[in-house]
């Protein structure tokens, strides 16, 4: 199981921005672009200093946001800075599950996006909450669809895959609709 | 009224089906449901409102892990959802194929014609045209009457009207459409140049030149003097068309827009081009097929032989002499077997059927040196 990684978190101003650094290395950069929205409700995944939400938040002040990450010292300074965001702190993938929003948050209709010049030491941790929310790894998608048989879990969940293990009354579409994604993964 | 037509297929057929558009249009709002891949056609045909079927972005998202694994049944949802918004009033479905069908069970209509998935089921067909079409048009076989012909008494429509070739004896460009969508249905390029050389010379008071879409500039700029290589959109294209003496095509969109233009058109109908099915909805359209014994191939397989078989044994010769005929209104030809001319001619019982329009000759040995590899 991916664990987080135990890691030093400081802020040094450079000019008028404050960087959060990481171990002695910064997270992220001013100059960091903002990622391409396509929902309503996003949830980022790697906050870092901040910098790419700002950007996001300036540019889309109507979309919902939700920031996902695993060092709480990043959290406590954004969370006092944006208060219509809404912060999840996570530490440990084993108790994912607890995390009632994190199901909500599954939904296709909520963007997810990893903020990857943010990810820093805990790249592999954050990844892998990434894939948990699009249900690309074999524990989400037992617990989202409540499927109780064996997932091959070696790779990422794939559209066949999830084809393959569930029954059409599982999804939460009508069959049409499972039948035409079926013949695009043909 | 608001009538929606699903047409899924290749952009060739949307063009080909453009006569049954038509027929609706004079009462009708007409919608048309396209595959994403064939934007351009949006400016081809400015009197639809032209909607698009995602289908490449969903084949894109459907393989990307860093989206979701939901993404793709949501793009479809809120594709249909927007379509059902606009309240049809009828749906036709000229695709028949398993996708349309059930994309038909998502959209929501007073009416639905064609394939249509309904209670976890596709529903039986409502007449015999539609178990003709389906039979023989999702098969490799060949059929008694043209695809329009079927389509359209398949899906309760009319059988459109025919359009007659021009005189262009008085144009001055011959075009030449080298490439279709399919490897397997092209005649081979080094033919194409020894044709382009010998009918400039035969003719040399028209000019040939070569069409070419941005992506085929560079490969045929290669075999052609670039002077002669247009490169341009189907729209301009079309513009082209209405005012050329001849178009030299394979079976492609260009070959659908000549009829719609009523251009003097020559089709190499070649691999999984059947002369039987698919040819210019145009009276007078001209036909050069091989009938060797693999033709016509599968669409989904590549070309099962060694050679090339149907596009080899239609020799430069014979097209050469198909064209310069045509130039001069010569309607009888002399062909050496398995070469095969037909003209595309309004028959009372069948429609526009393509009719034999050569005293074939055997070529004896012909098909000895080119064995056949099943």
């Amino acid at each position: 199981m991916i664990k987080k990684q135990a890691s030093n978190i400081e802020w040094r101003q450079r000019s008028d921005q404050l960087i959060a650094f990481e171990d002695g290395r910064p997270l992220d950069q001013p100059e960091d672009s903002a990622l391409q929205i396509e929902s309503s409700h996003v949830v980022v995944i790697g906050l870092g200093s901040g910098f790419a939400l700002q950007k996001m938040m300036k540019a889309q002040p109507a979309v919902e946001f939700t920031v996902i990450e695993c060092r709480e010292s990043l959290v406590s300074r954004h969370s006092r800075k944006y208060e219509n965001v809404n912060f999840i702190l996570i530490d440990s993938i084993d108790n994912l599950e607890r995390h009632p929003q994190l199901k909500m948050l599954q939904a296709a209709s909520t963007q997810k996006l990893l903020n990857e010049q943010a990810l820093g030491s805990q790249k592999s941790f954050l990844q892998e909450v990434f894939w948990y929310l699009n249900l690309r790894t074999a524990r989400s998608l037992q617990n989202y669809f409540q499927i109780e048989k064996p997932v091959d879990d070696r790779w990422l969940i794939n559209a066949k895959q999830l084809l393959e293990i569930t029954t059409p009354d599982q999804l939460p579409y009508k069959l049409s609709e499972v039948l035409v994604i079926k013949e695009l993964v043909k | 009224m608001r009538v929606l037509f699903v047409s899924l297929l290749r952009a060739g057929d949307f063009i080909m089906q453009i006569p049954l558009l038509k027929s609706q249009a004079a009462n009708s709002e007409v919608h048309v449901l396209l595959n994403d891949e064939f934007s351009q056609l949006k400016d081809l045909y400015p009197e639809f409102h032209i909607h698009f079927f995602p289908r490449k972005y969903l084949q894109r998202i459907i393989n990307d892990q860093n989206s979701s694994l939901l993404k793709p049944f949501e793009v479809l949802k809120n594709t249909t959802a927007q379509l059902n918004q606009l309240n049809f009033t009828r749906i036709y479905n000229l695709t028949h194929n398993r996708i349309s069908g059930f994309l038909m069970d998502q959209l929501q209509a007073h009416e639905k014609h064609g394939l249509v998935f309904s209670n976890d089921n596709f529903v039986p067909f409502k007449n015999s045209w539609h178990s003709f079409f389906n039979s023989t048009f999702s098969e490799n076989r060949r059929s008694d009457h043209h695809y329009l012909t079927a389509l359209a008494q398949s899906v309760d429509l009319e059988i459109p009207q025919i359009n007659m070739v021009e005189d262009r004896s008085q144009e001055k460009f011959i075009y030449f459409q080298i490439f279709t969508s399919d490897s397997k249905k092209n005649w081979h390029l080094n033919q194409w140049r020894e044709l382009y050389d010998r009918l400039s010379r035969a003719r040399p008071d028209v000019q040939v030149q070569i069409l070419a879409s941005p992506s085929e500039a560079t490969a045929l700029s290669a075999h052609f003097p670039s002077d002669r290589v247009v490169v341009c959109s189907l729209s301009e294209a079309r513009e082209k068309l209405k005012s050329s003496a001849l178009l030299v095509t394979g079976d492609t969109s260009l070959a659908h827009l000549a009829a719609e233009t009523k251009t003097p058109v020559l089709v190499f109908s070649l691999g999984s081009s059947d002369f039987t099915k698919t040819m210019p909805w145009l009276q007078g359209a001209w036909v050069l097929s091989s009938e060797v014994p693999c033709s016509p191939c599968s669409h989904s397989s590549a070309c099962s032989q060694v050679q090339h078989l149907c596009s080899e044994s239609l020799k430069v010769t014979t097209a050469l002499n198909v064209i310069v005929g045509i130039l001069a209104n010569k309607y009888q030809f002399s062909v050496a077997s398995p070469e095969r001319l037909v003209r595309m001619e309004y028959q009372l019982k069948s429609g526009l059927t393509p009719v034999s329009a050569s005293l074939t000759r055997r070529e004896v040995g012909s098909i000895k040196q080119n064995p056949v590899v099943f």
